[in-house]
Formats: structure tokens, C-alpha cells, sequence
């Protein structure tokens, strides 16, 4: 068992020592003579390779610059990297004398980092108003965009805050104070009313008609919301009663079956049901009902309960293959018309599937046209041979749509269409005859004044018999203060708003609008929209809230601020079982994707359009696969506390068929449709094959890659920093970049050589470019691949992809380790699994601390994680680790 | 009617069933910009239009290029404007592709961090009027309008919403003053507490402050501004707005007119002079002529060269372009403060971001620009092999609209050389 003491046991590698150094003082005469005698043929003043000058006479450690640069010649000469190899080596015992010199220097006399003021994010400042205020929030579109920075978007330095930034505050905090404490609203129009003919109500959809007007009415077919229409040239002024009349007859009822006409109002998806009425008789019946219709919404009419529901294939239902079933069978004309646009195609055993006829090499588009047509042209057929529609014949077209790829579920899209066209001739439907909408009749409440009394009670419980009860005002304030600042307040930040208040009553205001002030006010204080903001002394409420924000992006909830408040996070103890808690929280699925995400670069996914001619199947489902497949797996490696080496050699993964069947190719995974290209499933790996773990994610892949291309040095770039923890200085200024040629003269290999034989680019090139070409049997979506592709030009604009040349991915490490393909790399990382470790235990240390650690704090996370490993602990211990280490602790 | 000859303090307009009362503010403003560029610049107001599905454009351009074009069947209702107006061809950004490309119309190559024309040109001319520019969508259409460091304007879509901004009644004045003022005295408090936070930090924090401080500065002085607007007079104007925003999708090209309308009125009234407005190209399915078509807007325009589906986007295209006719000729027929038609003074330009929507792609893109007092009556093509202009880019278009609106402009984005020999000869 790992023992979680060792970690608070661990010296505090002179955080608390630090001296307080003089500014400068002189070289000492070991480092003087370590420089002079290997260093500074290349990097005196004059020529300083690599921007590099070791011509110093004195060491000042409080400046950054400096601390840097001596970071740097430690990284160098401890792995060996310098003096270069064909340079004359020094004695170790030298190097020795050096480098003890320069971990002293580092760890005793550079001022330690400290995180500095954090802004909250935009994600962790939209969770705190809704956490905290319970209120509706979402970002309004415009706000602007955090900078990241060491790829992650909540690092302290990068969160600054501008005036358009400033201004969206105030302006959400005025949205927020205005959910509380809603505007006055303006008198009532008098009552009119308003006739809606058929004319003027909605219908339309993406792909058709979802509603026609037939012999002057409005028929409407389809089930629910989508089938629906609208008033659309009315709109309530004013929340009131209104008065709504509705003349409707059933159209081809189905025999003995009322129809239920609902009348709704409001915007999808929060609609409100107003009234039914069952529809049963052919002639007109008019209907009447009082409701509140609130200000700005209209009357919507819906047929509740058609049994032809509306059919989206883009989000496929578990229920589809029935309500597919129940259609074809009520509709013998459109399941015989569809099977003419079928053919029958031999499948294995000697069985027949129907598939789509469509002429080889159509496009798409072509494709949707085809099938329009063709179903118009059947149906209109007098010859059509309804007794095909058989059970058997219905069960196989149900299975061949439900086989149909993304491309054949959007042309199921235009299926639909037909069939809807169906309905308005052989019902059941509901006409509308007409429509009369008068009011308002009466004042009504509507949904803001109803959040606003809830919200109101929430914060401010019930309002005293006397509103200027004092002791109840200063509990309101103190509660708006405790929710804003996460803390308690102090009492001086109390009285000042209390006298805010006190003067929007005296200049005439009333107590809403004090309060709507007060609310509006806090929000944009500093110490609502920044964290971390106590000086030297980290107390326990910053502690609580840099482990809630690193945890859940949001504010400590109740148990984190009792144990602030009473100091008992203070404990190790008590910080670990909050840590614990908080982990196993629904709450913590938004670390997992956070961290994930951007780790490992998965957020980009959504923004990469790959080439499509990269790849016919690729879609949408495939990137969203991989995403989470990256979530599914980290969450799996915290929730098992799994061996660090599972990250790259793991025996699970997570894949959707799409992912699962055509990317990674695995056995047993069931060939995509749209039944189920959207669902995970967890599958067992062998540990030495190509997919699992961080090096063999298509996600990965894909995030390092441009769509297009491959870029080698961009992917041994990210695995440097990622994964071993050694990322490369960013190149020199006046090195251009490769323009990849995708004609096949050339490969990637050969046009980097002439750029990594050049000196200057050598240096980090060696160490770039071996993990790069290893990984180039992926292709720009993660594929595995043998050979290049060559594409070329073929007939009529259309492109034509043949095999190129194969796949070189045998590489060497610049410690001598020969590598032939991905597998080997893996290895090699487990091998140097304390590096990983290291790596990993820094990127957590930036996500939760928001800064990048310093040399002594990096030091200690790497003593850290070799304490975990050592203990054969797992993720979460490492997890833990760093949020038990005295710099996750301290500012 | 006789143009009016001076500026009286107050003039009434008659137009287009819109009586107008002007602001008094408004001519001195208008010489304060001519002044400030030196001589009067041509055009002082800019309208930018922007399709989502831009245009099927065999059915809009014509074959012939110059002042002998043939009208074509999307051009149709533009014909007795024709001395108005300009028809480009083959111009674009030399932009990548595919949906998220339709930024580049107003953006140029570069969709992150880039500022879209109309900012540009109201960070140079918007501070003349009450509101610097507004930004509208009919339908709710793309993001067209990109500030400072590329973030997006929100766009209002609904009409009423546009026209209560532009003629708040008292009682919403008397609430923006209060929210302004109130907002004023929330910065002053706040500004206590980062004070009280600055005692007690140092180094890096004191920057994080420093920021801060910057920004409620900013903020204050923009408030300070808004106040300062907020006594101008409101022009009184008699509209009528439909009785319900016709937000309802099939309701668009109405919504589009309404808007158009609003335009007008925001023109006259020298309310705002940049304002832009994106067309949405969704599931709409129109009745036009009476009739419904029989598939929606976004389905036609991926017509995969089916005639029937052609003759209806072609349809759409038409209406489009009939309330855009019913546009100019309102402002054709308006003045200004100076008595110059509206036209004349103010460049309105009709475009996109997609030059096929059927294949996404935004080369080529189809625009039309009027009024602003350029020589017109044209279609001009860049792209025929015979033209010596084959270079030029839809940027330098904009180098020449901005530079007609009094703004130095020496490049936008990768154009450097403008179309002014072009739309002066």
C-alpha cells in the first residue's frame, strides 16, 4: 500500500528557506572554469550558439532570465547532451561539481513562483454564477476567449483581463441581477384580437414540408414538436390571459381513435402545455381556452399523439426500428415503392440483403436526388405491387436502413420526407381551420417572475413583515457576499455594502433595486472574479477553492468551506478526503474532460477538417469517438488507481464501432450503423498490440496532425512534452517551414534531412525527429498505415489515391535505443516511466496551480512520483500526490 | 420634392410613409469627420449585407462584362436600379474552405483574431453617431462581425428589439440612464476593493491589478460616453412594425424587409452609419408567389444539379434581391442631412462568404455594391484570363470602399492595391 505520509514527510526542498540571496554574486571559480573549458567555444558572447552566452562573470538568481538559462545547462549536462558528443567530455567529477552547484543555487536561491492573481476561467466563471447563485447561466455569444498558455486555458498568466472582458462582466452580472430581480414591465396593451389563418402559421424543415396547407387548412401529420405550427405573425405583448379558439377536424382518423390536439406556447425545447382536445369528428368543432401566453411568445398547435413520429436521423432513438416497422406496415404503397429503389445484393451463407441501387461513383448530393425522385416516381406509379408488402420483406428494408452509413442515415433523412408527403394524403392528420388568439384579458405571472420569486427565496429566505428589519438586510448581504467570494465575508466588506444599499434607498431606490445593485456590484469585484488572491499566507479558503476549481471547475461546495472555515483542511487528512470526495463526484467528470482534453489535445478534434479524400468514412463520429475514448480512458486509469505504465501499455481501451471497427480495426467490434455509431463500449487489448494507450490513440494522432498531412517534428514535439517531460526550446526565429510534397518524389524523411543536417537545428532535432518518424505509420486521422499515400489528379476534378512509397519508422533515440515501430517507442517509454511520471505529475501541478513549477518545485513533484511508483501506486496516488505536496499547498 | 437647400434645426422627411424628425446633432457631426479627413469624403455610411448561401451564381451573372451586361433572371428585380449599382465576379480571399470559411467574407484570409470590415471602419467613423454600428441577422444568420482581437458582435435579430435600441421610449431611456449611472457607481466601488487588494501584494499581482485598473478605466470611460449619448434627442419616427417579429422561419424574407426598413430609418435618422446584416440560409421553406415551395432553403442549395431544385433556389435568390431593390430605392429616394440622396452617400454593399453553396466552397464570391457615389452600371469580372486586373482580391475592394468613406486605407489583409481606378473611371 503507498503510503500518502511520505509525501508531507518530504523535505521542503527550501520553498520556506529560500535566502534572501544578494542580488548578484560571482561565478564560483568551478563553474567559471566548467564553462571556459567545454562551453564557451560555442557559446561565448560573440557567436552564442543556440542564443545561448555562458560568457558570465556573476550569477544573479533573482532574475528569471538567469534562473532559466542555468535550468537549461543542468537539463544539458545532466542527460549529456553537453558538450557535445565529438567535443572533448569533461571528468565527471567536474560535472558532478557543476551540477551540485547549480541544484543548490536553484533549489536554495531563486525566489519560488507563485501563482498570481487568477482570473477565472470562462468555463469556471459560468459554473460559479450558476453553482453559487442557482441561476439559468450560459455565456452570451461574444464573450470573449481565454488565451492558453502550456496548453491548457486556466493558467494564471494567461488569464488577463481586458476592457470588452470587463465589460461582458458587467453585462452578465446585470443578465444574473436581472434574473432575481426582473425589470419593471410596462402597462398592458388593451385587449385585441387577432384572426390566424392557415396562411399565417409556420411549417418548413431542412428537408420538406413537416405541416401543408391542403384545401385551405393547416394539416399536421406528424407527432409532437416537429410536426408542429405556429402563429407565427402573433406575438403576446405583455404577459396576460389570453383567450385562444381553434377550429379543427380529424382528416382520415384511424378507426374508433380520437386524435389529441394540443395547444402549446413557448420556444423549443420549453414548451407549455396550454390545453388538449381530443379531435375525433371529419367536420370543423371549434374549441376555446383561457391560459397565460407570456410576452414575446406565440400559440403553437401540435397533433400529440400522431403515431407517425418524426423521424431524425441524425440522432437515431433506441425506438427507431419500431416506429420504422409501424410505418411501412401502415403505408403498403411506401413500402413497396421503397423496396423498387432496392436490389438485392448475396451476403455470406448464401443470403440476400437489400441494398440502395444507385449508379457507381455518384456523389453524394447525387444520391439524396436519386432517392427524392425515385420515391416520387414510385409512388406515383399505378402499377405498384403493394403485395410485396410483406412482414419479411418490411423487417429486411427496416435492417438495410439500419444498416446505412452517415451518408445513407441523411438520405434516410430525405426518406422520411416521402413519407411524410404520404400522410397528407392517407392521414391520420388533424386540419386546422382556423385560428383566433385575444387578449390579453388579464395580467398573468410568467416564467421570470416565477424564477425570481425562487431565486429570491433561495438567497435571501423569507422577506421579514418589515422591510427594514436590519438584521435581516445584513444576512442578505453577508449571503450574497459568501456566495460571490466563495468565503465568508469580512465584516468591513459587509458594512461597505451594507452602506451601498443603504444609499440606493436613500436617492429614492427600492430594496430590489439596492439589491439588484448589490448583486451587480459583487460580481465584478476582484474578489469574485479572481482566486488565489491572499498574499504569502495561502489560507484555507484559497486551498478549498484551488482544490474545488482544480477538481470540478467550480466553487467549494458546503463540506470543502466547513472545513476551511474550521481550518481542518489544513490537516493532510482532511484534504485528502475532500480530494477523495470531490474525485468520486459527478462533478469530476468535468476534470477528467478538461484535463484530458487538453493534455491531450483532444479539444481540437472538433476544429480539424480532415481531407476527404484521407479517408471515405471518416466522420463526425469518428472524432467524437476519439475524444472519448481519451475521457473514458483517464477516467478509468483514476477510477482503478491504475499502474502509471497503463498509459501507454494498456489491455482496455474505449471505442465506438466507428472508432472501433473501421479506424483501429479491432476484432469483435460490430460493423457502424446508425443504431450504434454513438455508443462506447470498453474492449480488452493485448498490451503489445498498435492501438491502446497514449501513443496509439487515433485522437492523439489526429490532434498532432493538420487533417492533411503528418508532421513529424510537430508529434515528437508533443511526446516531448507530454510524455517525457522534455520538451524542446521553440526554434529559432529564421527557420522556415517544410512544405510537404504529396506528389511522392519525396518523403517526409528525406525533406527533414536537409534541414536536420544543418547544426543549429541538430540539437533538438535529434531528439524531435526519431519519435516523429516512429509515428508516421499514423496517418493525419490516426489510421495505421505501411505506405504513403501519392495523390494524383483523376477524371473530372475527382482525386485518385494509389501506394507511395512504404513507412520508414525505424529510428534512433538519441541515447543509442534502436526503435523499428510504435511498439518499441511504447517500450521505450515504460522504460523511462519515472520520466512519464515526472510529466505527468508537472502538467497536474500547472492545471490545478495555474503556473508552470519552478526547478525546486519540479524537483519535488519528481521525487513525488518516484515515491508513487516506487510504491507501486497508481494515477490517483499520483493525483494525490501533487495535491499533497507542500507547492500545491502554498501560493 | 425639392431637396432641402440649408439645414434647418428641424426638418422633416417624408419617405416611404416614414416621417422623420432629425436630430439636431446631426450635421454638425457630419462635418466634424469631413473636416477631420481634410476634404468631405464621398460616402459616409456603410451597409453590409451578407447571404449565408450566397448566391446560385449561373443564375446571376451575366455573360457579357461592362456597362452592356444582359440582365439575368436573379438580377431581374434590380433592373431599374441599374445605373446604381456594380455586379463583381471572381473576386474572393484566397481563403481555405468549407462552412467555417464563410467568416472570411468580411474577415479576409484569416478567421482568428481578425477585425471584419465594418469594425474597421466604424472604429474610424462610429463615434459620430448615437450607436458606433449595429449589428443585425435576419433568421438568425452566421457570424459576420468580428471586433478587436477577433471576438464576435452578437447579432439582434428581432426587428422590434433593433428599432426599440434606436427609439427607446422614455421610460427605457430612463432605465438605461439608470443602468448606466448605477453601473458607474459599481465600478467606483469595486475599484475600492482592488485598491485595498493592491496595499497588500506585490510584483506579478501588482500587473493582475494593473489590468484591472486599466480595464475599469476603459469601462468607466465608455460609460461616461453612453451617458453622454444618452440626453442626444431621440428622433421621433412614425413606423409601424409588424404586430409579431416575424421570426418564424418561413418568415425570413419578411424579417429581411423589416430589417431593411430599420436600415433606412437608422440611415436618415443618422442613428448609426455601419451597420451589417447576415441572411440565414437554413431549413426555411418559403411561399413565394403564393406557393410553397417544395423543399427548404439549406436542401435547394445543395441542388446537385437538379433543374427543378435550381428553378426554386433561383426563386429565393430573386426575392433576396427584390427586398434589396425595394432597399436602395428607399434610399434612393431619402436624403440627408445635406439634402444628397441617402444613396449617394452611403456605400451599401450585398454579399457572402460561399460562392457555391452546393460544394461549400468560397471562392468567387458574388457582390454587389451601390451607392456611395461610385461610378456604376457594371458587372465587372477578375477573373477572365484577359483581364490585366486577374490579382486583385475582394480586399481591395474594401481598400477602396474604406478610402470612399474618408478612412486612410493602404491594405486589408493580403490586398494591398484597392479598385479605385476601377469605380472612379
Amino acid at each position: 500500500m503507498f503510503s500518502r505520509l511520505t509525501f508531507f514527510a518530504l523535505p521542503l526542498l527550501g520553498l520556506a528557506s529560500v535566502q534572501a540571496a544578494a542580488a548578484a554574486e560571482p561565478l564560483p571559480k568551478a563553474a567559471l572554469t566548467f564553462f571556459s573549458d567545454y562551453c564557451l567555444d560555442c557559446h561565448d558572447r560573440p557567436s552564442a550558439k543556440g542564443e545561448i552566452n555562458l560568457e558570465l562573470a556573476t550569477a544573479d538568481w533573482t532574475k528569471p532570465g538567469f534562473a532559466r538559462l542555468m535550468e537549461r545547462v543542468h537539463q544539458a549536462v545532466s542527460k549529456g547532451e553537453m558538450p557535445p558528443k565529438k567535443k572533448p567530455r569533461p571528468p565527471q567529477a567536474d560535472s558532478h561539481a557543476l551540477l551540485a552547484w547549480l541544484d543548490d543555487s536553484l533549489v536554495r536561491k531563486v525566489p519560488p513562483h507563485r501563482t498570481t492573481f487568477r482570473r477565472l476561467s470562462r468555463a469556471e466563471y459560468a459554473r460559479t454564477i450558476r453553482k453559487t447563485l442557482g441561476v439559468n447561466f450560459m455565456l452570451p455569444p461574444g464573450f470573449p476567449e481565454d488565451a492558453l498558455s502550456h496548453g491548457f486555458d486556466n493558467v494564471a498568466e494567461a488569464l488577463v483581463l481586458s476592457p470588452p472582458l470587463l465589460e461582458a462582466y458587467a453585462e452578465s452580472a446585470a443578465l444574473v441581477a436581472d434574473q432575481f430581480f426582473p425589470p419593471p414591465k410596462p402597462p398592458l396593451p388593451p385587449s385585441r384580437l387577432v384572426p390566424v389563418t392557415p396562411q399565417d402559421m409556420s411549417g418548413g424543415d431542412a428537408y420538406g414540408p413537416k405541416n401543408l396547407i391542403v384545401d385551405g387548412r393547416m394539416r399536421l401529420a406528424l407527432a409532437g414538436y416537429h410536426g408542429s405550427t405556429t402563429a407565427a405573425k402573433f406575438e403576446a405583448k405583455g404577459s396576460g390571459i389570453y383567450r385562444i379558439k381553434v377550429s379543427a377536424s380529424a382528416f382520415k382518423p384511424e378507426a374508433g381513435q380520437a386524435m389529441t390536439l394540443d395547444i402549446v406556447s413557448g420556444t423549443y425545447p420549453n414548451l407549455r402545455k396550454l390545453m388538449s382536445f381530443p379531435i375525433s369528428l371529419e367536420k370543423a368543432q371549434e374549441f376555446t381556452v383561457e391560459a397565460p401566453i407570456y410576452d414575446g411568445h406565440s400559440v403553437t398547435l401540435m397533433f400529440a399523439d400522431s403515431p407517425n413520429k418524426g423521424i431524425n436521423a441524425n440522432f437515431p432513438t433506441p425506438k427507431l426500428p419500431d416506429e420504422l416497422r409501424t410505418r411501412l406496415a401502415r403505408y403498403p404503397r411506401l413500402c413497396a415503392a421503397l423496396l423498387t429503389l432496392h436490389d438485392e445484393v448475396a451476403v455470406a451463407d448464401g443470403k440476400a440483403e437489400l441494398r440502395l441501387r444507385f449508379p457507381p461513383g455518384v456523389s453524394f448530393e447525387t444520391k439524396k436526388v436519386i432517392v427524392i425522385k425515385g420515391m416520387e416516381e414510385a409512388m406515383a406509379r399505378s402499377d405498384l405491387d403493394t403485395s410485396k408488402a410483406t412482414k419479411e420483406n418490411i423487417e429486411r428494408l427496416v435492417e438495410a436502413i439500419l444498416s446505412l452509413d452517415k451518408n445513407g442515415a441523411i438520405a434516410l433523412g430525405v426518406y422520411v420526407d416521402s413519407w411524410i408527403r404520404q400522410c397528407y394524403s392517407e392521414g391520420p392528420c388533424i386540419d386546422i381551420h382556423a385560428l383566433a388568439i385575444e387578449g390579453p384579458l388579464a395580467p398573468a405571472e410568467d416564467d421570470r417572475d416565477q424564477l425570481a420569486r425562487r431565486l429570491q427565496l433561495n438567497l435571501f429566505g423569507k422577506r421579514p413583515a418589515k422591510a427594514e428589519d436590519s438584521a435581516w438586510l445584513e444576512a442578505c448581504v453577508a449571503r450574497m457576499l459568501r456566495a460571490a467570494y466563495r468565503r465568508d465575508a469580512a465584516p468591513e466588506e459587509t458594512r461597505r455594502l451594507l452602506a451601498q444599499v443603504a444609499a440606493t434607498r436613500a436617492s429614492g431606490g427600492s430594496l430590489d433595486d439596492a439589491f439588484h445593485l448589490a448583486l451587480r456590484t459583487i460580481l465584478i469585484s476582484p474578489h469574485f472574479l479572481y482566486r488565489e488572491t491572499a498574499d504569502r499566507s495561502f489560507d484555507s479558503y484559497e486551498l478549498a477553492s484551488r482544490l474545488s476549481y482544480m477538481l470540478t471547475q467550480g466553487p467549494p461546495d458546503e463540506p470543502l468551506r466547513t472545513a476551511a472555515a474550521d481550518g481542518s483542511l489544513a490537516q493532510p487528512d482532511t484534504l485528502r478526503s475532500h480530494a477523495t470526495r470531490l474525485l468520486a463526484s459527478a462533478d469530476a467528470a468535468v476534470f477528467i474532460d478538461s484535463f484530458t482534453s487538453q493534455w491531450l489535445g483532444t479539444r481540437v478534434l472538433p476544429t480539424i477538417m480532415p481531407d476527404p479524400s484521407l479517408s471515405r468514412f471518416f466522420s463526425t463520429s469518428h472524432s467524437t469517438g476519439m475524444a472519448q475514448e481519451a475521457n473514458l480512458f483517464v477516467a478509468e486509469m483514476l477510477r482503478d488507481n491504475r499502474p502509471l505504465t497503463d498509459f501507454i501499455k494498456p489491455d482496455f481501451t474505449h471505442v465506438n464501432p466507428p472508432l472501433g471497427n473501421q479506424l483501429y480495426k479491432l476484432p469483435d467490434i460490430p460493423k457502424p450503423d446508425i443504431r450504434n455509431r454513438s455508443t462506447m463500449m470498453r474492449v480488452s487489448l493485448p498490451r503489445d498490440g498498435r492501438p491502446g494507450g497514449l501513443l496509439g490513440m487515433a485522437g492523439v494522432m489526429m490532434a498532432t496532425a493538420n487533417g492533411v498531412d503528418t508532421q513529424p517534428v510537430v508529434r515528437g514535439k508533443w511526446v516531448l512534452e507530454n510524455i517525457l517531460g522534455d520538451p524542446p526550446p521553440p526554434p529559432p526565429a529564421s527557420v522556415p517551414a517544410i512544405t510537404p510534397d504529396t506528389r511522392g518524389a519525396k518523403t517526409i524523411r528525406d525533406l527533414m534531412k536537409a534541414h536536420t543536417s544543418e547544426e543549429k537545428c541538430a540539437g533538438c532535432h535529434k531528439k524531435l525527429d526519431p519519435i516523429g518518424f516512429v509515428l508516421e505509420n499514423y496517418d493525419a486521422i490516426g489510421q495505421w498505415r505501411d505506405v504513403y499515400p501519392i495523390h494524383t489528379a483523376g477524371p473530372k476534378g475527382t482525386t485518385v489515391i494509389k501506394p507511395g512509397p512504404p513507412v520508414d519508422a525505424t529510428a534512433t533515440m538519441p541515447d543509442g535505443t534502436q526503435l523499428k515501430d510504435v511498439l518499441d517507442l511504447k517500450n521505450y517509454v515504460v522504460a523511462h516511466i519515472d520520466q512519464f511520471a515526472g510529466c505527468l505529475a508537472e502538467k497536474l501541478f500547472l492545471y490545478g496551480t495555474g503556473r508552470v513549477p519552478d526547478y525546486a518545485e519540479r524537483k519535488s513533484l519528481h521525487l513525488a512520483a518516484n515515491q508513487v511508483l516506487k510504491e507501486k501506486g497508481g494515477f490517483r496516488d499520483l493525483l494525490l500526490a501533487v495535491i499533497e505536496s507542500e507547492a500545491f499547498r502554498t501560493r | 420634392m425639392n431637396p432641402p437647400k440649408a439645414i434647418h434645426r428641424r426638418q422633416f422627411l417624408r419617405a416611404a410613409g416614414a416621417f422623420v424628425a432629425l436630430p439636431i446633432l446631426e450635421s454638425l457631426q457630419s462635418r466634424a469627420v469631413a473636416s477631420a479627413a481634410g476634404t468631405a469624403p464621398k460616402a459616409r455610411r456603410l451597409v453590409c449585407v451578407g447571404a449565408e448561401l450566397g448566391m446560385h451564381t449561373p443564375a446571376l451573372y451575366p455573360k457579357k462584362v461592362g456597362a452592356d451586361y444582359e440582365m439575368t433572371r436573379t438580377l431581374q428585380p434590380l433592373e431599374a436600379m441599374r445605373g446604381d449599382f456594380t455586379l463583381f465576379s471572381g473576386l474572393d480571399h484566397r481563403a481555405g474552405g468549407a462552412h467555417g470559411g464563410w467568416r472570411n467574407y468580411l474577415l479576409g484570409p484569416k478567421l482568428v483574431g481578425s477585425v471584419s470590415l465594418d469594425q474597421q471602419v466604424a472604429a474610424k467613423i462610429g463615434d459620430a453617431t448615437r450607436f458606433s454600428s449595429f449589428v443585425l441577422s435576419a433568421g438568425g444568420g452566421p457570424q459576420m462581425c468580428f471586433t478587436e482581437g477577433g471576438v464576435a458582435l452578437p447579432a439582434i435579430d428581432r426587428p422590434s428589439l433593433f428599432y426599440k435600441k434606436m427609439f427607446a421610449s422614455d421610460s427605457d431611456r430612463k432605465r438605461t440612464e439608470h443602468l448606466l449611472k448605477s453601473g458607474r457607481s459599481a465600478l467606483d466601488y469595486v475599484l475600492e476593493d482592488a485598491r485595498s487588494l493592491q496595499r497588500r501584494v506585490s510584483g506579478a499581482d501588482k500587473d493582475k491589478l494593473e489590468e484591472y485598473f486599466t480595464s475599469l478605466r476603459e469601462v468607466e470611460h465608455r460609460i461616461g460616453k453612453q451617458l453622454n449619448h444618452a440626453n442626444d434627442p431621440v428622433p421621433k419616427v412614425d413606423y409601424k412594425l409588424p404586430d409579431a417579429d416575424p421570426l418564424a422561419s418561413n418568415l425570413l424574407i419578411e424579417c429581411e424587409s423589416v430589417m431593411y426598413d430599420l436600415i433606412a430609418l437608422a440611415l436618415q435618422t443618422d442613428s448609426s452609419r455601419v451597420l451589417s446584416m447576415s441572411l440565414r440560409g437554413g431549413g426555411e421553406l418559403f411561399t413565394i408567389g403564393g406557393e410553397m415551395l417544395r423543399f427548404g432553403y439549406h436542401a435547394l442549395s445543395h441542388h446537385g444539379n437538379d433543374p427543378e431544385k435550381i428553378a426554386e433556389l433561383t426563386k429565393i435568390d430573386a426575392e433576396h434581391m427584390k427586398s434589396f431593390a425595394k432597399f436602395l430605392a428607399q434610399l434612393k429616394s431619402k436624403t440627408d442631412a445635406e439634402g444628397r440622396p441617402l444613396l449617394d452617400s452611403t456605400i451599401v454593399m450585398w454579399g457572402t462568404g460561399m460562392g457555391d453553396a452546393s460544394r461549400h466552397s468560397n471562392q468567387d464570391l458574388p457582390i454587389v455594391i451601390a451607392g456611395g457615389s461610385f461610378k456604376h452600371g457594371r458587372h465587372l469580372n477578375f477573373q477572365r484570363p484577359d483581364s490585366a486586373e486577374k490579382d486583385l482580391l475582394l480586399g481591395d475592394l474594401f481598400i477602396t470602399l474604406q478610402r470612399q468613406l474618408g478612412i486612410e486605407c493602404q491594405g486589408f489583409a493580403q490586398a494591398k492595391r484597392g479598385l479605385d481606378a476601377v469605380l472612379h473611371v
